[in-house]
């Protein structure tokens, strides 16, 4: 029998969907089977995210986990979730789930780290923030180059509620992100980074699926990221200005170095309109460095291939800065594995320049 | 109320004037096949053109393929309103076609006048034809211009007079019945069009222009457009096409195959204006062969529900495409319109401008693709669309997917959605000029992108019928 034993249609599907021949409505993704499914136990507030994971996705997900880990924000006390995934000794799956609840004005966190060396892992994070909570969401996939990671997001936003999501994918075999935010109160904002590697034969497939309802809300969703060798990368950003959600603005812009000769981009970037009194844009910049780019980096002494190991040192230095803290030590430990100890270093360094932290880098005295 | 809480004010528009396309002919004395499809009436409009064997068996396998083939289930406009049971494939006056419109009967050269085409035929054009439902009743080209060795005729006339070999060598063969299910319900009924061939190395100094109309309630039109500009020539081709409005579904499922040659220019414009009970299915497509250009100006105005994608397959080296496009979608209509643009040679370059209106509850889509395939190296695209809401009863989309396989290519996509704004409107009138008129003003010059592409004439038109959609009292 063969390892993977389960298809998953429809992981990660655009709402608005467009020409079939085009193959990038959706994604279809093999995964381990769940011999012992179990019933996942949420509160109301939870179950009433909104995710966009597909059905099949999202039920292999919930199937699969059986301690959900909890938070509650108040306005005294912030909660904070850490999520590491991965690291389980000689198990095949690691599948988790982490639901935060920020009560009014309150504050939290959630950090969702997939590092380790289990072939699959997956993750569903549920958010809702009352009326002028906030929240920071991290979530780092930092996997081997055989492995899959599985993750779903959904959050729902009251009046006044700030979100604001990053995410770094670093690599593994293949990442799907399945990400959903409604902006259901009046002048709540969403804001999400995404920066991602692709190198070898990777998959990368991001789905964000973004609802304004409410008035005078505003979403951003900005992502760049390089891509080496003959990976692919999908990404289907929506947004959807709904009629009534008067004053509002969404924009999406997004950045793709493209630096291998197998390379294949696709992208999706959906603007959906209802309502007259708002403001939507996208762009995006899809290519390889110009000639221009080129010859006055070499003038500067610095070949096309530097260009690119730097662009993609900028994605890794840019997590380690930013989880520094938390995950410094998965992510300087991938880049020695993915990119030698050089890249690891200099990840290292970036760490500890801005959290301070000293991070021994693996396979080296230091 | 204070003014801080008063309700923004947008523009409340008319409906538009038909009245210059909207006017019904007699069909008495018709010739009129039965509504549906079956196997029976394809062999009855092939025998009618006492068409070759091999196009009699492209349309029964295109038949074939029709009845086989679903509707996409996940995207695009409903067209369930469009029954085929009661749709005719076929409607003919029985005219013969004419070269002179002294010949052509009374009521259909009334229509033609009331839509100014023998007017333009004289000024501006180097030859016109007129299509009346499923047949064409008028065809000439100037003198001058037949002397370049340029050819405009009717599908069927062509297949009679020598070029049978060329026909099938390029009929159906860009579109193949396969593409879509329309496309195969096209293979298997089509009657009527234009073949156009523009020998190497000629300009032709005019336009030249085909003009569709659908006269008859509950019908279809499939007309066939080729058109092949051979290396080194230049073309502008111009299609035009309105219909009254009738209570019941009337469906246009056309078919233009583009073949530009090396370092040939083909600039293909059209203005289409169907009437709102109109589903229009069309399917255009050109190929381009190394350092030819394509240029599409494409007005959407009319129909009830539009699927029009015009694609452009760049197969040459340093071969190119240029799409400017403007859809206007008013109440009871759902246009998705766009382009395809597949680049698949070295050094290809793209460049696609839209603008899309919605006002008054219609819905305007903008649904896009371009591929860049491994072999287009360096090969450059930018995508604009720019689209404007006029209330918030309508709906404007864009949904603009891009595939890129070339390590060396350039893709710079943009696209905007907005109303129009409040201080624009408060500059103009700050200048003494009336609110109605500086909302018409700024969507005029939204759209003036587009009417600077067509030649006078036409841009007239487009820019009355926009003033037709903004006419209306202030809210």
């Amino acid at each position: 029998m063969s390892a993977f034993e389960k298809t998953l249609a429809g992981v990660d599907a655009a709402r608005a969907q467009t020409w079939n021949w085009l193959a990038i409505n959706e994604t279809t993704l093999e995964v381990p089977g769940n011999p012992e499914p179990v019933a996942l136990d949420l509160p109301s507030w939870a179950r009433d995210v909104r995710l966009v994971a597909g059905a099949e996705a999202q039920g292999w997900l919930d199937e699969l986990t059986s301690e959900p880990l909890l938070g509650a924000s108040t306005a005294d006390e912030a909660a904070s979730i850490l999520a590491y995934l991965g690291d389980v000794e000689g198990e095949a799956l690691d599948v988790s789930a982490a639901s935060l609840l920020c009560e009014e004005g309150a504050w939290g966190e959630a950090t969702i780290i997939a590092a380790g060396s289990a072939p699959t892992t997956g993750n569903t994070c549920r958010l809702s923030l009352r009326k002028g909570a906030s929240a920071t969401v991290d979530i780092l996939v930092a996997r081997p180059e055989d492995a899959i990671h599985v993750q779903s997001f959904g959050a729902t936003l009251a009046e006044d509620a700030t979100l604001a999501l990053r995410v770094w994918i670093l690599g593994a075999a293949t990442t799907t992100l399945a990400i959903a935010c409604d902006l259901v109160g009046a002048r709540a904002r969403f804001t999400s980074e995404l920066r991602y590697l692709g190198a070898a034969e990777e998959t990368i497939d991001i789905t964000y699926d973004v609802r304004q309802l409410g008035r005078n809300t505003e979403a951003e969703i900005g992502a760049s990221g390089v891509l080496e060798g003959s990976a692919e990368k999908t990404l289907r950003a929506s947004i959807d200005l709904v009629r009534g959600c008067k004053g509002s603005k969404g924009s999406e812009s997004e950045t793709v170095l493209v630096a291998g000769e197998g390379v294949r981009n696709k992208t999706l970037p959906v603007i959906l309109c209802s309502e007259d009194d708002v403001q939507g844009d996208h762009g995006a910049t899809i290519g390889s460095l110009s000639l221009e780019q080129t010859g006055f980096l070499a003038s500067r002494g610095l070949s096309e291939a530097d260009i690119v190991a730097l662009a993609g040192q900028a994605v890794i230095d840019d997590a380690a800065s930013a989880l520094g803290d938390v995950a410094l030590a998965e992510i300087v430990g991938w880049t020695r594995a993915a990119r030698g100890p050089e890249a690891s270093a200099q990840a290292a360094d970036a760490g500890a320049l801005i959290h301070g932290t000293f991070c021994d880098v693996p396979g080296e005295e230091v | 109320m204070s003014e801080a809480s008063a309700p923004r004010k947008r523009s409340e528009v008319a409906d538009v004037d038909r009245s210059l396309y909207d006017f019904v002919k007699s069909e008495e004395g018709y010739e009129r096949f039965d509504d549906g499809l079956s196997e029976e009436i394809v062999r009855e409009i092939s025998a009618k053109k006492d068409e070759p064997e091999w196009m009699l068996d492209l349309r029964l396998r295109s038949l074939e393929i029709y009845e086989k083939t679903p509707m996409p289930k996940n995207w695009g406009p409903s067209i369930e309103g469009l029954d085929m049971a009661h749709i005719s494939t076929y409607v003919t006056s029985g005219a013969d076609q004419a070269t002179s419109w002294e010949d052509v009967p009374d009521d259909i050269k009334d229509t033609f006048e009331r839509l100014g085409i023998p007017e333009a035929e004289r000024t501006s054009l180097a030859g016109v034809g007129a299509q009346y439902d499923s047949e064409l009743v008028y065809h000439n080209m100037r003198e001058e211009v037949a002397e370049l060795g340029v050819v405009y005729s009717g599908i069927e006339e062509a297949l009679h007079e020598g070029w049978e070999d060329v026909i099938r060598a390029h009929f159906m063969k860009l579109v193949p019945p396969t593409d879509h299910k329309f496309a195969a319900l096209h293979g298997a009924v089509w009657s009527g069009g234009s073949f156009v061939y523009v020998p190497a190395g000629v300009t032709v100094p005019y336009p030249l222009q085909s003009y569709f109309r659908l006269n008859a309630a509950g019908a279809g039109q499939f007309e066939h457009t080729l058109i092949i500009v051979e290396p080194g020539a230049d073309l502008h081709f111009i299609e035009g096409c309105s219909a009254p409005k009738y209570n019941v579904a009337n469906l246009h499922a056309g078919c233009v195959e583009l073949f530009v040659g090396k370092g040939a220019r083909l600039r293909y414009s059209t203005i289409e204006n169907w009437s709102k009970n109109m589903y229009n299915l069309n399917t255009k497509r050109a190929r381009v062969e190394e350092d030819g250009a394509i240029e599409w100006v494409s007005g959407s105005f009319g129909s009830h529900v539009s699927y029009l994608y015009p694609s452009s397959l760049l197969m040459g080296a340093r071969s190119s495409c240029e799409f400017t496009g403007i859809t206007f979608a008013g109440g009871g209509q759902d246009l998705d319109t766009g382009c395809k643009v597949h680049l698949a040679a070295p050094d290809t370059r793209a460049s696609v401008a839209t603008k899309s209106i919605s006002k008054g509850g219609g819905v305007s889509t903008f649904r896009s693709s371009v591929v860049v395939t491994p072999k287009a190296e360096r090969a450059k695209v930018s995508v604009s669309c720019q689209s404007l809401m006029l209330d918030d009863e309508s709906r404007s989309d864009t949904i603009p997917a891009m595939d890129v396989r070339s390590a060396s290519a350039q893709v710079g996509h943009e696209a905007t959605i907005g109303r129009i704004s409040d201080d624009t409107i408060a500059y103009l009138m700050s200048r003494g000029i009336g609110e109605d008129e500086a909302r018409t003003m700024v969507v005029n010059g939204f759209a003036e992108p587009i009417s600077k592409e067509l030649p006078l004439e036409y841009a007239v038109e487009m820019n009355n019928l926009i003033k037709l959609e903004m006419e209306g009292a202030i809210g």
